[in-house]
């Protein structure tokens, strides 16, 4: 019987012919796209969560300022991590410090010299692995990974570029800055895609401690709380409260700082480990909601595969009628069609289920390079295929057995004539179509506000000129390399800060002006410039003047307007300005420019101008001969530094990789609204068809009484225009209230105008019209000599 | 045995009320072989779909083989219709998707007769119907006059006591129509009921009995002597 099932299954699926091309391409293609967006999903939920006890360890944030002022940082202070270690944190198992390295990024091995990516490298406590046990160690000791204060750790992928074997301990590393030689004291695996700690060459902190040259009144890395620059993650015992540990965190700093000055203290609030991806340290769920937002979209797309399914399959359904009717006559009972029709959708899914798994290979490139992810998915992963076949018996469930029911129960002498439930299920078909696509007209709605917000970030005045621009990184010797290269002919100027505009300034709140409230937490950027940075750069002077090269400069403050305003004064210019030691004057007023992504509003910041500190150079070509500069820069680089290698960035290179979110955002919509939109397609086509051959009849009898053929093109598309008209108005409203919610992240935004809602609706109507049209002009075109005899 | 009673059948719809059978009275006795006549519309084919049990009747009753099914659900009218009753049509009816072999086959998987007992069916009703030779065929590939007498072999497969015709031969020439005539007479001659609805006053020259029917009522019955 199971035999004969499957064979009539599998005639069954030829004969559709079309149908069933349709039926099996259009699940395949959704079912293979949905599985890749739950695996995201999936990926995206699991970060940091491969550690041991993972849901027992916290990262320390610290909370500055109160009001408008109020702000949440990610790290603490050096004293707070030693607070929390030294067991006076009651509740706290364990307590490590990571931070990261910008003393230096270039190491050598034997002859070669390696310019790592400061990312890649970092401090971190000599007990970190006690805490972050999830990552394996292959070589080395996991209790002792810096054996020595000289000892280095590397990930698997260093070890084997720098020495050609996972197993490099005792190998030795040296820092081109200083000489100084590093043993390899272990080897961990390369850290998962999902860590959210990913450096690959890790120094002890001790060498951090050595490296500290004193801040204010602090003379020890230790004792400074100056210094926001550690992340700091506690292991608590069972039962623990976190905010409990926060308070005494607290009470600790209150304690070794004392009542002074309340302003400058922070709090200290505790995130789990297994939320700090996906959720800000305010608690804002920035990550999470692209998360939802993605999972929302595969459940789309599902539903959409499966409306498919039932449409198309309860369609044909009726062409099988008659055979559904002999097979009563002869003696079959509803469970026997019931089954047969469920192994006829399970066959279907399956083969559905095979092509998918093609198209994911196909597809696994595109997924890497529109996620990010290098890792993690495997076609030969038991979890990949628990998601697959879960995905098909949900299909299954969905969409099998509505079909095989309805099929089932046909009445046999009704079925014998053809018509099994003929008009009976149009109504809920109709449906169907409206839902499908409501759905794909809201994700085209998407797909465009997502496009303009994108296009009005990529226009957005940035308050300077960011183009022809490569920036340098250098450690010493900046001015003079600066004079050197502003000689090239190819290079129109050379200005120079203390970092690249994109990769965060320091910011401090260190400051003091006249008028400000006592014990103002007020959070400024600052970053020191060359003293023709701001002119060279483009930006604009709103008032006061530029600094002057020399010496006279250096107590010279300038702001930008956002500083003005917020620091609420009127006419700075000339007005009594402190930062850390220096008692200075504001000289300028520099118009507001952009260095964070389009989530973030404009903040208050300093420029000053300590031409000694900046390590940075911004090389602006004549835009006419970028590689000559190029090459002259690397001449006069290699001149001064022979032991570094030449590395640059172009910067608008650096500020389209602040929207990299937004443009993958963008790009996913794009990809999923197609997918959307071609197999709701498949959908409509299939219904078209469907509904041209039931009304063979009413075609040929018109056209014999004079309907000429478009009026009958008309007729058969008249219908399904009124479906996706009624989709349209319902997609409309959900999908403005949904892209409202996405702008709100965004400090700056476009509003949703009228000709989005219009242009969405066309393309939905038009790409309706397309299919449907097809259909209805074949079935306009048959000669109704023809379709009388059809019946 | 076959027994109606006063069998009535009404079709309704919003607006209108038609009366396809009113008050059929109606003996079959076992073997015998009945032709139903009488003009389009006259509710021949309603009457045949009550006696096969795929249809109930609005009132009267309906003894089948001493059972009263006039009452009963679909369900229980598919459990006592399986395996004793064989239908032919005027439209064959077959399933394009299965061969000759897996057409005739159907009754006998739906009985859950044991293979070897399926295959020495199946094959004797093919050798009978002479269509042997076209087993691995679809009923597409097969003549007319083929494929009903692939159906008959269906028909005749599981064995049934009763065989009921719808114009056997309407779709047919009139050689093939012959032939599949001999065959039903054939099979009467072995036993089987036959009760068979035709326009054709020459096929219903093969049955025993005529009863013509006018506006759902039997108007006169003759008797072949």
């Amino acid at each position: 019987m199971l035999t004969n099932t499957l064979k009539l299954a599998w005639r069954n699926l030829k004969a559709g012919g079309w149908y069933s091309a349709l039926n099996v391409g259009g699940l395949a293609v959704v079912l293979a796209v949905s599985v890749l967006l739950l695996w995201w999903v999936k990926d995206e939920l699991t970060f940091d969560r491969f550690h041991p006890a993972a849901d027992r360890i916290y990262r320390v944030n610290s909370r500055h300022g109160t009001g408008a002022d109020e702000q949440y940082w990610r790290t603490a202070p050096a004293p707070i991590g030693v607070a929390a270690a030294s067991g006076r944190v009651p509740g706290v198992e364990k307590a490590i410090r990571t931070a990261g390295l910008y003393d230096f990024n270039t190491l050598r091995v034997g002859d070669q010299t390696y310019a790592e990516r400061n990312e890649d490298l970092g401090y971190a406590d000599e007990n970190f692995l006690d805490v972050f046990g999830g990552f394996r160690v292959l070589y080395g000791s996991a209790t002792q990974p810096f054996p020595t204060p000289n000892s280095v750790v590397l990930t698997e992928e260093i070890a084997q570029k720098y020495f050609g074997t996972a197993n490099a301990i005792g190998k030795t590393v040296t820092v081109v800055d200083s000489n100084r030689v590093f043993t390899v004291g272990a080897v961990l695996a390369n850290m998962p895609d999902n860590s959210s700690y990913r450096r690959k060459i890790i120094f002890p902190m001790s060498l951090r401690k050595r490296l500290f040259t004193g801040n204010g009144p602090w003379k020890r890395m230790d004792d400074d709380w100056g210094n926001f620059s550690f992340a700091t993650y506690v292991k608590v015992a069972p039962g623990v409260d976190p905010a409990r540990v926060g308070k005494t965190l607290d009470d600790i700093q209150r304690a070794a700082r004392g009542q002074s000055e309340p302003g400058q203290l922070s709090n200290y609030r505790l995130q789990t480990l297994t939320t700090q991806h996906l959720y800000e340290p305010d608690g804002h769920d920035t990550g999470m909601q692209q998360v939802r937002m993605m999972g929302l979209i595969a459940l789309l797309l599902l539903s959409i595969g499966c409306i498919n399914y039932v449409n198309l399959t309860t369609a044909r359904a009726t062409r099988r009628a008659r055979e559904v009717g002999v097979r009563k006559v002869v003696g079959a009972e509803s469970g026997h069609l019931m089954r047969q029709l469920l192994v006829e959708s399970l066959l279907t899914l399956l083969l559905s289920l095979t092509l998918a798994v093609g198209l994911i290979q196909l597809l696994i490139p595109y997924y890497r390079e529109l996620t990010g992810k290098t890792l993690g998915f495997s076609i030969l992963d038991p979890q990949v295929w628990l998601f697959l076949v879960g995905a098909l018996l949900i299909t299954l469930l969905l969409a099998g057995v509505y079909p095989a029911l309805l099929i089932a129960r046909f009445d046999p002498i009704r079925s014998l004539r053809g018509r099994g439930a003929a008009g009976a299920h149009a109504g809920l078909r109709r449906v169907l179509v409206v839902t499908q696509f409501a759905l794909a007209t809201a994700l085209i709605f998407s797909t465009i506000v997502i496009g303009n917000q994108l296009a009005f970030l990529q226009k957005r005045d940035l308050g300077f000129n960011k183009e022809h621009i490569f920036t340098i990184q250098t450690n010493d010797k900046t001015e003079s390399f600066r004079k050197v290269l502003a000689n090239e002919s190819s290079i129109r100027h050379v200005a120079t800060a203390m970092v690249e505009l994109t990769s965060g300034m320091g910011s401090t709140s260190d400051t003091e002006w006249d008028g400000k409230t006592p014990g103002r937490s007020f959070m400024m950027n600052q970053i020191s410039v060359s003293h023709n940075f701001v002119t060279d750069m483009g930006m604009k002077l709103v008032a006061g003047r530029n600094f002057r090269e020399g010496k006279a400069d250096s107590l010279a403050f300038i702001i930008n307007e956002t500083a003005v305003r917020d620091m609420g004064i009127t006419d700075p210019v000339g007005k009594r300005f402190k930062l850390h030691d220096w008692d200075g004057q504001i000289i300028g007023v520099v118009k507001d420019f952009v260095f964070q992504s389009a989530r973030e509003k404009v903040t208050p910041t300093i420029l000053f101008f300590r031409p000694e500190w900046n390590g940075t150079l911004y090389v602006r070509t004549t835009g006419q001969n970028t590689k000559q500069a190029l090459a002259a820069a690397e001449r006069l680089w290699k001149q001064k530094n022979p032991q570094y290698p030449f590395e640059y960035t172009f910067l608008d290179e650096s500020y389209d990789r602040l929207y990299k979110a937004e443009q993958r955002t963008g790009q996913l919509f794009q990809f999923f609204a197609g997918v959307a939109i071609l197999i709701s397609c498949l959908g409509l086509f299939g219904l078209a068809a469907y509904t041209a051959e039931q009304r063979t009849k009413e075609i040929g009898v018109r056209k014999v009484l004079g309907a000429s053929i478009p009026s009958i093109v008309g007729l058969l598309s008249k219908d399904f225009l009124t479906l996706v008209l009624v989709a349209i108005v319902i997609a409309s409203p959900l999908a403005w209230w949904a892209m409202s919610k996405w702008l709100q992240e965004f400090a700056y935004k476009v509003t949703i105008e009228w000709w989005v809602f219009a242009l969405a609706g066309a393309l939905a109507v038009g790409i309706a019209l397309l299919t449907v049209s097809f259909q209805s002009i074949k079935a306009a075109l048959t000669d109704p000599v023809k379709s009388l005899r059809s019946e | 045995m076959i027994q109606t009673v006063n069998l009535q059948k009404l079709f309704a719809t919003e607006e209108v009320e038609t009366t396809a059978l009113n008050g059929i009275n109606m003996d079959v006795k076992d073997g015998e072989f009945v032709a139903i006549m009488g003009p389009s519309g006259c509710g021949k084919s309603t009457l045949l779909n009550i006696i096969g049990l795929l249809d109930n009747p609005s009132e009267g009753e309906y003894n089948f083989y001493g059972t009263e099914v006039s009452k009963m659900t679909e369900r229980q009218r598919a459990q006592l219709r399986k395996g004793s009753i064989g239908f032919v049509f005027q439209s064959f009816n077959l399933i394009d998707e299965l061969t000759v072999y897996e057409n005739v086959e159907l009754p006998l998987l739906y009985l859950k007769t044991p293979a070897d007992e399926r295959k020495a069916r199946v094959e004797e009703a093919l050798n009978r119907m002479n269509i042997m030779h076209r087993r691995n065929h679809f009923p597409q590939q097969l003549s007319g006059g083929q494929q009903q007498r692939t159906a008959i072999a269906r028909a005749v497969v599981a064995k049934p006591k009763l065989i009921l015709a719808d114009e056997p031969t309407g779709n047919l020439d009139s050689k093939n129509g012959e032939e599949v005539m001999k065959l039903l007479g054939e099979l009467n001659d072995e036993g089987t009921t036959i009760i068979m609805v035709t326009h054709s006053p020459y096929d219903a020259g093969f049955a025993h009995r005529t009863v013509n029917l006018f506006d759902g009522k039997v108007v006169t019955e003759n008797i072949r002597v």
